[in-house]
Protein backbone atom coordinates (compact mmCIF):
# COMPACT_ATOMS: atom_id res chain seq x y z
CA UNK A 1 0.00 0.00 0.00
CA UNK A 2 1.45 3.32 -1.34
CA UNK A 3 0.68 5.35 2.20
CA UNK A 4 2.22 2.50 4.45
CA UNK A 5 5.49 3.08 2.32
CA UNK A 6 5.76 6.58 2.89
CA UNK A 7 4.06 6.82 6.36
CA UNK A 8 3.54 3.66 8.45
CA UNK A 9 2.40 5.76 11.33
CA UNK A 10 -0.24 7.07 9.13
CA UNK A 11 -1.37 3.59 7.39
CA UNK A 12 -1.66 2.53 10.70
CA UNK A 13 -4.23 5.58 11.68
CA UNK A 14 -5.88 4.45 8.89
CA UNK A 15 -6.19 0.60 10.00
CA UNK A 16 -7.60 1.39 13.40
CA UNK A 17 -10.13 4.22 12.50
CA UNK A 18 -11.71 1.23 9.46
CA UNK A 19 -11.26 -1.82 11.82
CA UNK A 20 -12.87 -4.66 10.54
CA UNK A 21 -15.20 -2.55 8.40
CA UNK A 22 -16.28 -2.92 4.77
CA UNK A 23 -17.17 0.06 2.71
CA UNK A 24 -18.86 0.36 -1.01
CA UNK A 25 -17.14 2.76 -3.47
CA UNK A 26 -18.84 3.92 -6.15
CA UNK A 27 -17.45 5.56 -9.20
CA UNK A 28 -19.52 6.11 -12.22
CA UNK A 29 -20.28 2.37 -12.75
CA UNK A 30 -18.31 0.87 -11.47
CA UNK A 31 -18.54 0.23 -7.71
CA UNK A 32 -15.67 -2.04 -5.51
CA UNK A 33 -15.35 -3.25 -1.93
CA UNK A 34 -12.65 -2.77 0.16
CA UNK A 35 -11.47 -3.42 3.62
CA UNK A 36 -8.51 -4.48 5.31
CA UNK A 37 -7.01 -7.94 5.02
CA UNK A 38 -4.70 -7.69 8.36
CA UNK A 39 -2.13 -5.14 7.16
CA UNK A 40 -3.22 -5.23 3.53
CA UNK A 41 -5.67 -2.99 1.57
CA UNK A 42 -7.90 -5.22 -0.45
CA UNK A 43 -10.03 -3.94 -3.68
CA UNK A 44 -12.40 -6.04 -5.05
CA UNK A 45 -15.13 -5.81 -7.58
CA UNK A 46 -18.29 -5.34 -5.75
CA UNK A 47 -20.69 -8.03 -5.25
CA UNK A 48 -23.91 -8.29 -3.44
CA UNK A 49 -23.06 -8.17 0.32
CA UNK A 50 -23.37 -6.41 3.37
CA UNK A 51 -21.45 -3.11 3.73
CA UNK A 52 -21.00 -0.61 6.79
CA UNK A 53 -20.47 2.46 4.42
CA UNK A 54 -21.08 3.35 0.79
CA UNK A 55 -19.97 6.54 -1.33
CA UNK A 56 -20.43 7.10 -4.74
CA UNK A 57 -19.49 9.77 -6.90
CA UNK A 58 -18.29 10.52 -10.31
CA UNK A 59 -15.33 11.30 -11.92
CA UNK A 60 -16.50 14.48 -13.54
CA UNK A 61 -16.93 15.44 -9.48
CA UNK A 62 -13.73 14.01 -8.29
CA UNK A 63 -11.80 16.22 -10.85
CA UNK A 64 -13.90 19.47 -9.95
CA UNK A 65 -12.69 18.16 -5.95
CA UNK A 66 -8.93 17.65 -6.76
CA UNK A 67 -8.63 21.28 -8.99
CA UNK A 68 -10.53 23.44 -6.24
CA UNK A 69 -13.70 24.19 -8.31
CA UNK A 70 -15.78 22.97 -5.57
CA UNK A 71 -15.63 22.02 -1.65
CA UNK A 72 -16.56 18.94 -0.19
CA UNK A 73 -19.50 20.39 1.23
CA UNK A 74 -20.86 21.81 -2.16
CA UNK A 75 -20.66 17.98 -3.98
CA UNK A 76 -22.75 16.66 -0.76
CA UNK A 77 -25.18 19.80 -0.84
CA UNK A 78 -25.62 19.80 -4.64
CA UNK A 79 -25.76 15.70 -4.51
CA UNK A 80 -23.07 14.95 -6.60
CA UNK A 81 -21.30 12.71 -3.50
CA UNK A 82 -23.14 10.54 -1.42
CA UNK A 83 -21.80 8.72 1.33
CA UNK A 84 -24.34 6.38 3.29
CA UNK A 85 -23.76 4.89 6.81
CA UNK A 86 -24.28 5.10 10.66
CA UNK A 87 -23.27 8.59 11.72
CA UNK A 88 -20.20 7.08 13.56
CA UNK A 89 -19.10 4.97 9.81
CA UNK A 90 -19.80 8.11 8.14
CA UNK A 91 -17.20 10.39 10.67
CA UNK A 92 -15.11 7.45 10.17
CA UNK A 93 -14.68 7.47 6.31
CA UNK A 94 -13.72 11.38 6.21
CA UNK A 95 -11.51 10.68 9.19
CA UNK A 96 -9.97 7.80 6.97
CA UNK A 97 -9.88 9.87 3.47
CA UNK A 98 -8.18 12.88 5.69
CA UNK A 99 -5.53 10.74 6.75
CA UNK A 100 -4.98 9.31 3.29
CA UNK A 101 -5.28 13.11 2.22
CA UNK A 102 -2.79 14.72 4.95
CA UNK A 103 -0.61 11.51 4.02
CA UNK A 104 -0.35 11.97 0.37
CA UNK A 105 1.13 15.49 1.00
CA UNK A 106 4.73 13.89 1.94
CA UNK A 107 3.99 10.50 -0.23
CA UNK A 108 5.04 10.91 -3.64
CA UNK A 109 3.33 7.37 -4.96
CA UNK A 110 -0.20 8.71 -3.52
CA UNK A 111 0.40 11.73 -6.10
CA UNK A 112 1.30 9.76 -8.30
CA UNK A 113 -1.57 7.73 -7.78
CA UNK A 114 -3.63 11.13 -8.62
CA UNK A 115 -1.96 11.74 -11.90
CA UNK A 116 -2.84 8.69 -13.03
CA UNK A 117 -6.65 8.89 -12.18
CA UNK A 118 -6.62 12.13 -14.26
CA UNK A 119 -4.73 10.71 -17.61
CA UNK A 120 -6.63 7.55 -17.45
CA UNK A 121 -6.35 6.51 -21.00
CA UNK A 122 -9.80 4.74 -20.65
CA UNK A 123 -12.07 7.13 -19.56
CA UNK A 124 -13.37 10.14 -21.16
CA UNK A 125 -10.94 13.48 -21.23
CA UNK A 126 -11.88 15.92 -18.09
CA UNK A 127 -15.08 17.91 -19.14
CA UNK A 128 -15.04 21.68 -18.42
CA UNK A 129 -15.12 22.07 -14.86
CA UNK A 130 -18.24 22.53 -13.02
CA UNK A 131 -18.46 25.10 -9.85
CA UNK A 132 -20.74 25.02 -7.37
CA UNK A 133 -24.47 26.21 -7.79
CA UNK A 134 -24.62 28.01 -4.50
CA UNK A 135 -22.71 29.30 -1.68
CA UNK A 136 -24.10 27.45 1.47
CA UNK A 137 -21.82 29.11 4.58
CA UNK A 138 -22.10 25.42 6.68
CA UNK A 139 -18.51 24.96 8.66
CA UNK A 140 -17.07 27.63 10.55
CA UNK A 141 -19.54 29.94 9.92
CA UNK A 142 -18.63 33.65 10.01
CA UNK A 143 -19.02 35.39 12.97
CA UNK A 144 -21.98 37.51 13.43
CA UNK A 145 -21.49 41.01 13.76
CA UNK A 146 -21.96 41.01 17.99
CA UNK A 147 -19.28 38.33 18.24
CA UNK A 148 -17.36 40.24 16.05
CA UNK A 149 -18.13 43.46 18.36
CA UNK A 150 -16.63 41.27 21.74
CA UNK A 151 -13.56 39.92 19.83
CA UNK A 152 -12.69 43.67 18.64
CA UNK A 153 -13.74 45.03 22.38
CA UNK A 154 -11.49 42.29 23.71
CA UNK A 155 -8.63 43.08 21.50
CA UNK A 156 -8.65 39.62 19.97
CA UNK A 157 -9.10 40.36 16.13
CA UNK A 158 -5.58 40.38 14.47
CA UNK A 159 -3.77 43.93 13.91
CA UNK A 160 -5.27 47.08 12.17
CA UNK A 161 -8.71 46.63 12.29
CA UNK A 162 -11.77 45.22 12.08
CA UNK A 163 -11.31 41.61 10.75
CA UNK B 1 18.68 45.84 -13.36
CA UNK B 2 16.81 42.48 -12.40
CA UNK B 3 18.15 40.43 -9.32
CA UNK B 4 19.38 38.57 -8.32
CA UNK B 5 16.80 35.79 -9.47
CA UNK B 6 19.61 33.26 -8.98
CA UNK B 7 17.56 30.05 -7.04
CA UNK B 8 19.41 29.04 -4.81
CA UNK B 9 19.40 25.23 -3.47
CA UNK B 10 21.19 24.15 -0.27
CA UNK B 11 24.69 22.65 -0.36
CA UNK B 12 24.80 18.75 0.28
CA UNK B 13 25.99 19.83 3.65
CA UNK B 14 23.24 22.40 4.38
CA UNK B 15 21.50 20.70 7.57
CA UNK B 16 18.85 23.40 7.10
CA UNK B 17 18.47 21.41 3.38
CA UNK B 18 14.99 20.64 4.29
CA UNK B 19 13.38 23.75 5.22
CA UNK B 20 14.84 25.19 1.56
CA UNK B 21 11.98 27.45 -0.18
CA UNK B 22 12.97 28.95 -3.36
CA UNK B 23 10.12 30.81 -5.37
CA UNK B 24 9.34 33.30 -8.53
CA UNK B 25 7.01 35.39 -8.93
CA UNK B 26 5.09 37.37 -11.29
CA UNK B 27 1.49 39.37 -10.67
CA UNK B 28 0.19 40.78 -14.04
CA UNK B 29 -2.16 43.96 -13.91
CA UNK B 30 -4.39 43.95 -17.07
CA UNK B 31 -5.65 47.59 -16.96
CA UNK B 32 -7.47 48.23 -20.22
CA UNK B 33 -9.77 44.72 -18.94
CA UNK B 34 -9.03 44.43 -15.16
CA UNK B 35 -7.94 41.33 -15.01
CA UNK B 36 -5.56 40.57 -13.00
CA UNK B 37 -3.11 37.59 -13.08
CA UNK B 38 -0.47 35.54 -10.61
CA UNK B 39 2.21 33.35 -11.59
CA UNK B 40 4.56 31.54 -9.55
CA UNK B 41 7.09 28.86 -9.16
CA UNK B 42 8.68 27.06 -6.26
CA UNK B 43 10.91 25.03 -4.86
CA UNK B 44 10.05 23.24 -1.60
CA UNK B 45 12.63 20.94 0.62
CA UNK B 46 16.13 19.21 0.54
CA UNK B 47 16.73 18.54 -3.32
CA UNK B 48 18.16 15.31 -1.98
CA UNK B 49 14.88 14.10 -0.42
CA UNK B 50 12.33 12.39 -3.01
CA UNK B 51 9.58 14.21 -1.44
CA UNK B 52 10.76 17.42 -2.19
CA UNK B 53 8.51 19.09 -4.69
CA UNK B 54 8.47 21.68 -7.43
CA UNK B 55 5.36 23.58 -7.73
CA UNK B 56 3.74 26.12 -10.46
CA UNK B 57 0.60 28.49 -10.36
CA UNK B 58 -1.31 29.85 -12.45
CA UNK B 59 -4.30 31.96 -11.73
CA UNK B 60 -6.23 34.81 -13.32
CA UNK B 61 -9.43 36.46 -12.56
CA UNK B 62 -11.80 38.42 -14.06
CA UNK B 63 -15.08 40.10 -13.20
CA UNK B 64 -16.75 37.79 -15.71
CA UNK B 65 -15.06 34.30 -14.92
CA UNK B 66 -13.74 34.43 -11.47
CA UNK B 67 -10.77 32.37 -11.19
CA UNK B 68 -9.55 30.28 -14.12
CA UNK B 69 -5.83 28.36 -13.43
CA UNK B 70 -4.67 25.95 -10.89
CA UNK B 71 -1.70 24.58 -9.68
CA UNK B 72 0.57 21.86 -10.28
CA UNK B 73 2.95 19.87 -8.21
CA UNK B 74 5.57 17.75 -9.40
CA UNK B 75 8.43 15.85 -8.13
CA UNK B 76 11.96 18.29 -8.40
CA UNK B 77 13.65 15.66 -11.34
CA UNK B 78 10.16 15.83 -13.08
CA UNK B 79 11.07 19.95 -13.17
CA UNK B 80 13.28 21.74 -15.64
CA UNK B 81 15.29 23.37 -13.28
CA UNK B 82 17.72 26.23 -14.61
CA UNK B 83 19.90 29.11 -13.04
CA UNK B 84 16.66 31.46 -12.49
CA UNK B 85 14.12 29.77 -14.08
CA UNK B 86 11.50 26.36 -13.10
CA UNK B 87 9.85 24.95 -15.60
CA UNK B 88 7.21 22.12 -15.16
CA UNK B 89 5.17 20.46 -17.64
CA UNK B 90 2.10 23.36 -17.40
CA UNK B 91 3.81 26.25 -15.43
CA UNK B 92 7.08 27.66 -16.35
CA UNK B 93 8.57 30.96 -15.44
CA UNK B 94 12.20 32.14 -15.75
CA UNK B 95 13.99 35.36 -15.19
CA UNK B 96 16.62 36.73 -17.96
CA UNK B 97 18.45 38.92 -15.95
CA UNK B 98 20.95 40.19 -19.18
CA UNK B 99 17.72 40.83 -21.16
CA UNK B 100 15.67 42.15 -17.72
CA UNK B 101 12.77 39.93 -18.38
CA UNK B 102 10.67 37.54 -16.74
CA UNK B 103 8.78 34.87 -19.16
CA UNK B 104 5.88 32.84 -18.09
CA UNK B 105 3.82 30.61 -19.13
CA UNK B 106 0.37 28.32 -18.33
CA UNK B 107 -0.99 25.64 -20.56
CA UNK B 108 -4.08 24.79 -18.25
CA UNK B 109 -6.95 23.98 -20.63
CA UNK B 110 -8.98 22.05 -18.39
CA UNK B 111 -8.74 25.07 -15.74
CA UNK B 112 -9.87 27.50 -18.25
CA UNK B 113 -6.12 29.13 -18.23
CA UNK B 114 -3.58 29.38 -21.03
CA UNK B 115 -0.76 32.63 -20.63
CA UNK B 116 2.00 33.64 -22.67
CA UNK B 117 4.00 36.75 -21.45
CA UNK B 118 7.22 38.23 -21.00
CA UNK B 119 7.74 41.13 -18.74
CA UNK B 120 10.43 43.65 -19.02
CA UNK B 121 12.09 46.06 -15.86
CA UNK B 122 11.06 49.54 -16.00
CA UNK B 123 12.33 50.16 -12.80
CA UNK B 124 15.99 48.55 -10.76
CA UNK B 125 15.45 45.76 -8.16
CA UNK B 126 14.81 46.39 -5.03
CA UNK B 127 17.39 43.01 -2.93
CA UNK B 128 17.32 42.54 0.36
CA UNK B 129 20.06 39.33 0.41
CA UNK B 130 20.08 39.66 4.51
CA UNK B 131 18.90 37.25 6.34
CA UNK B 132 15.80 38.06 7.54
CA UNK B 133 13.61 36.47 10.38
CA UNK B 134 10.74 34.71 9.45
CA UNK B 135 9.56 32.83 12.38
CA UNK B 136 12.30 30.45 13.42
CA UNK B 137 13.78 30.73 9.77
CA UNK B 138 14.37 33.33 7.64
CA UNK B 139 14.57 34.59 4.10
CA UNK B 140 15.71 36.62 1.51
CA UNK B 141 13.96 38.44 -0.99
CA UNK B 142 14.40 40.71 -4.52
CA UNK B 143 11.66 42.48 -6.33
CA UNK B 144 11.33 44.48 -9.23
CA UNK B 145 8.31 47.03 -8.87
CA UNK B 146 6.92 47.65 -11.92
CA UNK B 147 7.46 46.10 -15.47
CA UNK B 148 5.98 46.47 -18.66
CA UNK B 149 4.16 43.20 -20.07
CA UNK B 150 4.36 41.58 -24.01
CA UNK B 151 1.95 38.82 -24.32
CA UNK B 152 -1.47 37.09 -23.90
CA UNK B 153 -3.99 35.22 -22.77
CA UNK B 154 -6.57 33.05 -23.28
CA UNK B 155 -9.12 32.41 -20.50
CA UNK B 156 -11.90 30.60 -20.96
CA UNK B 157 -11.39 30.06 -25.26
CA UNK B 158 -11.02 33.62 -24.98
CA UNK B 159 -8.00 35.71 -25.97
CA UNK B 160 -6.52 38.59 -23.51
CA UNK B 161 -3.92 40.99 -25.70
CA UNK B 162 -1.70 42.07 -21.95
CA UNK B 163 0.22 44.55 -24.37
CA UNK B 164 -1.51 47.48 -21.81
CA UNK B 165 -0.69 45.37 -18.94
CA UNK B 166 1.98 46.15 -15.78
CA UNK B 167 3.48 43.61 -13.58
CA UNK B 168 5.33 43.00 -10.39
CA UNK B 169 8.46 40.37 -9.90
CA UNK B 170 9.85 38.89 -7.26
CA UNK B 171 12.33 36.46 -6.10
CA UNK B 172 12.56 34.96 -2.26
CA UNK B 173 14.35 32.16 -1.13
CA UNK B 174 15.13 31.01 2.64
CA UNK B 175 14.75 28.23 5.38
CA UNK B 176 10.94 27.65 6.91
CA UNK B 177 8.71 24.74 6.97
CA UNK B 178 4.76 25.89 6.42
CA UNK B 179 2.57 25.39 9.32
CA UNK B 180 5.23 27.29 11.51
CA UNK B 181 4.51 30.49 13.20
CA UNK B 182 5.02 32.68 10.71
CA UNK B 183 2.79 34.99 7.99
CA UNK B 184 3.45 37.66 5.68
CA UNK B 185 1.28 40.57 4.86
CA UNK B 186 2.41 42.08 1.29
CA UNK B 187 0.99 44.16 -1.65
CA UNK B 188 1.57 45.57 -4.78
CA UNK B 189 -0.74 48.02 -6.50
CA UNK B 190 -0.08 49.65 -9.88
CA UNK B 191 -1.69 51.89 -11.56
CA UNK B 192 -2.08 52.26 -15.49
CA UNK B 193 0.60 53.59 -18.59
CA UNK B 194 3.34 55.51 -16.82
CA UNK B 195 1.48 55.91 -13.86
CA UNK B 196 3.06 54.63 -10.16
CA UNK B 197 3.30 51.57 -8.32
CA UNK B 198 3.35 50.82 -4.99
CA UNK B 199 4.47 47.91 -2.89
CA UNK B 200 3.67 46.74 0.68
CA UNK B 201 5.52 44.37 2.75
CA UNK B 202 5.28 43.12 6.80
CA UNK B 203 6.20 40.02 8.45
CA UNK B 204 3.92 38.78 10.78
CA UNK B 205 3.48 35.93 13.27
CA UNK B 206 1.44 33.04 11.92
CA UNK B 207 -2.13 34.67 13.82
CA UNK B 208 -1.09 37.97 12.13
CA UNK B 209 -1.65 39.54 15.97
CA UNK B 210 2.55 40.19 16.43
CA UNK B 211 4.06 41.58 13.39
CA UNK B 212 7.19 43.95 11.93
CA UNK B 213 6.78 47.39 11.16
CA UNK B 214 5.60 47.78 7.73
CA UNK B 215 7.29 48.93 5.12
CA UNK B 216 6.47 50.32 1.64
CA UNK B 217 8.26 51.55 -1.67
CA UNK B 218 6.72 53.68 -3.94
CA UNK B 219 7.98 53.63 -7.77
CA UNK B 220 7.16 56.62 -10.00
CA UNK B 221 9.08 56.99 -13.40
CA UNK B 222 12.70 56.81 -12.07
CA UNK B 223 12.00 58.18 -8.46
CA UNK B 224 11.83 55.20 -5.56
CA UNK B 225 10.90 56.61 -1.85
CA UNK B 226 10.80 53.96 1.23
CA UNK B 227 8.36 54.38 3.77
CA UNK B 228 9.06 52.21 6.91
CA UNK B 229 8.26 51.92 10.06
CA UNK B 230 5.74 54.32 12.21
CA UNK B 231 5.86 56.01 8.56
CA UNK B 232 3.32 53.53 7.43
CA UNK B 233 -0.45 52.77 8.76
CA UNK B 234 -2.23 49.75 7.40
CA UNK B 235 -5.88 49.45 8.40
CA UNK B 236 -7.98 46.46 7.46
CA UNK B 237 -12.22 46.91 7.10
CA UNK B 238 -14.92 44.77 6.71
CA UNK B 239 -14.64 41.38 5.73
CA UNK B 240 -14.02 39.99 1.85
CA UNK B 241 -17.52 37.62 1.24
CA UNK B 242 -17.54 36.45 -2.31
CA UNK B 243 -16.44 33.22 -3.28
CA UNK B 244 -13.15 32.11 -2.92
CA UNK B 245 -11.47 29.56 -4.88
CA UNK B 246 -9.22 27.16 -2.53
CA UNK B 247 -6.47 24.81 -4.46
CA UNK B 248 -5.17 22.36 -4.20
CA UNK B 249 -8.70 20.73 -3.69
CA UNK B 250 -7.32 17.81 -2.11
CA UNK B 251 -5.38 19.97 0.55
CA UNK B 252 -8.29 22.21 0.89
CA UNK B 253 -11.25 19.31 1.68
CA UNK B 254 -8.23 18.54 4.27
CA UNK B 255 -8.46 21.48 5.97
CA UNK B 256 -12.17 22.66 5.45
CA UNK B 257 -11.70 24.25 8.48
CA UNK B 258 -10.17 27.51 6.88
CA UNK B 259 -12.79 27.19 4.39
CA UNK B 260 -14.41 30.64 5.12
CA UNK B 261 -11.28 32.32 5.60
CA UNK B 262 -11.57 36.10 7.92
CA UNK B 263 -10.72 38.07 4.93
CA UNK B 264 -10.27 42.17 4.80
CA UNK B 265 -12.78 43.89 2.19
CA UNK B 266 -10.53 46.99 2.13
CA UNK B 267 -7.08 47.80 2.60
CA UNK B 268 -5.99 51.31 3.48
CA UNK B 269 -2.24 52.10 3.40
CA UNK B 270 -1.24 55.89 4.75
CA UNK B 271 2.61 56.09 4.11
CA UNK B 272 3.97 59.98 5.59
CA UNK B 273 7.83 60.83 5.99
CA UNK B 274 7.11 64.55 6.42
CA UNK B 275 7.86 65.09 2.95
CA UNK B 276 6.43 62.40 0.62
CA UNK B 277 3.13 60.90 1.17
CA UNK B 278 0.79 57.86 -0.36
CA UNK B 279 -2.43 57.18 0.46
CA UNK B 280 -3.92 53.83 -1.07
CA UNK B 281 -7.24 52.10 -1.18
CA UNK B 282 -7.73 48.54 -2.24
CA UNK B 283 -10.76 47.08 -2.59
CA UNK B 284 -11.36 43.50 -2.95
CA UNK B 285 -13.18 41.66 -5.83
CA UNK B 286 -12.26 38.25 -5.89
CA UNK B 287 -10.03 36.33 -3.50
CA UNK B 288 -8.06 32.73 -3.54
CA UNK B 289 -6.33 30.26 -1.25
CA UNK B 290 -3.33 28.30 -1.88
CA UNK B 291 -2.98 25.47 0.85
CA UNK B 292 1.13 24.65 1.15
CA UNK B 293 2.34 21.08 2.72
CA UNK B 294 5.70 20.92 3.68
CA UNK B 295 7.10 17.78 2.01
CA UNK B 296 9.40 17.32 4.88
CA UNK B 297 7.41 17.34 8.25
CA UNK B 298 3.51 17.78 8.57
CA UNK B 299 2.78 21.39 8.62
CA UNK B 300 0.63 23.29 6.17
CA UNK B 301 0.51 27.17 5.19
CA UNK B 302 -2.26 29.09 3.77
CA UNK B 303 -2.05 32.22 1.27
CA UNK B 304 -4.48 34.26 0.24
CA UNK B 305 -4.52 36.35 -2.47
CA UNK B 306 -6.86 39.33 -2.47
CA UNK B 307 -7.60 40.72 -5.89
CA UNK B 308 -9.02 44.32 -6.87
CA UNK B 309 -8.76 47.72 -7.43
CA UNK B 310 -6.85 50.67 -5.97
CA UNK B 311 -7.75 54.42 -5.66
CA UNK B 312 -4.39 56.18 -5.08
CA UNK B 313 -3.49 60.16 -3.70
CA UNK B 314 0.84 60.71 -3.31
CA UNK B 315 2.92 63.23 -3.42
CA UNK B 316 6.74 62.16 -4.29
CA UNK B 317 9.29 64.48 -4.77
CA UNK B 318 6.96 67.54 -4.77
CA UNK B 319 4.82 66.14 -7.71
CA UNK B 320 1.28 65.20 -6.86
CA UNK B 321 -0.70 62.79 -8.33
CA UNK B 322 -4.03 60.64 -7.78
CA UNK B 323 -5.86 58.26 -10.13
CA UNK B 324 -6.79 54.29 -9.83
CA UNK B 325 -5.54 51.04 -10.79
CA UNK B 326 -5.35 47.69 -9.99
CA UNK B 327 -3.62 45.79 -6.67
CA UNK B 328 -3.22 42.05 -5.22
CA UNK B 329 -3.14 41.62 -1.40
CA UNK B 330 -1.58 38.80 0.18
CA UNK B 331 -2.26 37.18 3.65
CA UNK B 332 -0.49 34.27 4.38
CA UNK B 333 -0.31 32.28 7.45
Amino acid sequence: MRLGAADASAAARLRETVGDRRARIRLDDESVHVCFRGAELEVRKARRGKVDGEGATDRQTVLDLLDGWIEVKDAILDGRLDVHASPEDVHRIFVAIEIVIDGSARAPALQALARDFRRDPCREARARPRAATRRTPWFPPRAEPDEAEMLTRLDLLPDGGEN
Amino acid sequence: MIGPSTLRPPTLDDATAPAYKDCLHLNLFDHASGAIGIVNVSLTGSPADDRSRAVGAALFHTEETGWTGNLEVRGLNEARIERAGIALEQVALAVDQGAETVTASARLPDDLLELDVTARAQVPSVAIEERVPLGPGWFSWSAVGRLSVEGEARIDGRGLDLGKATAYHDHNWGRWHWGDDLGWQWGAFHAPDDGPAFVLIRMTDRTHTRGEPPALVAYLGDLRRYFVGSRVIVRYEGWFDGPIRRIPGALAALHSDRAEPRLPANVHVVADDGVDHVTLEFQARGATQIVTADPAVRGYGFIHELVGSVRFEASLAGESIDGEGLGVVERAD
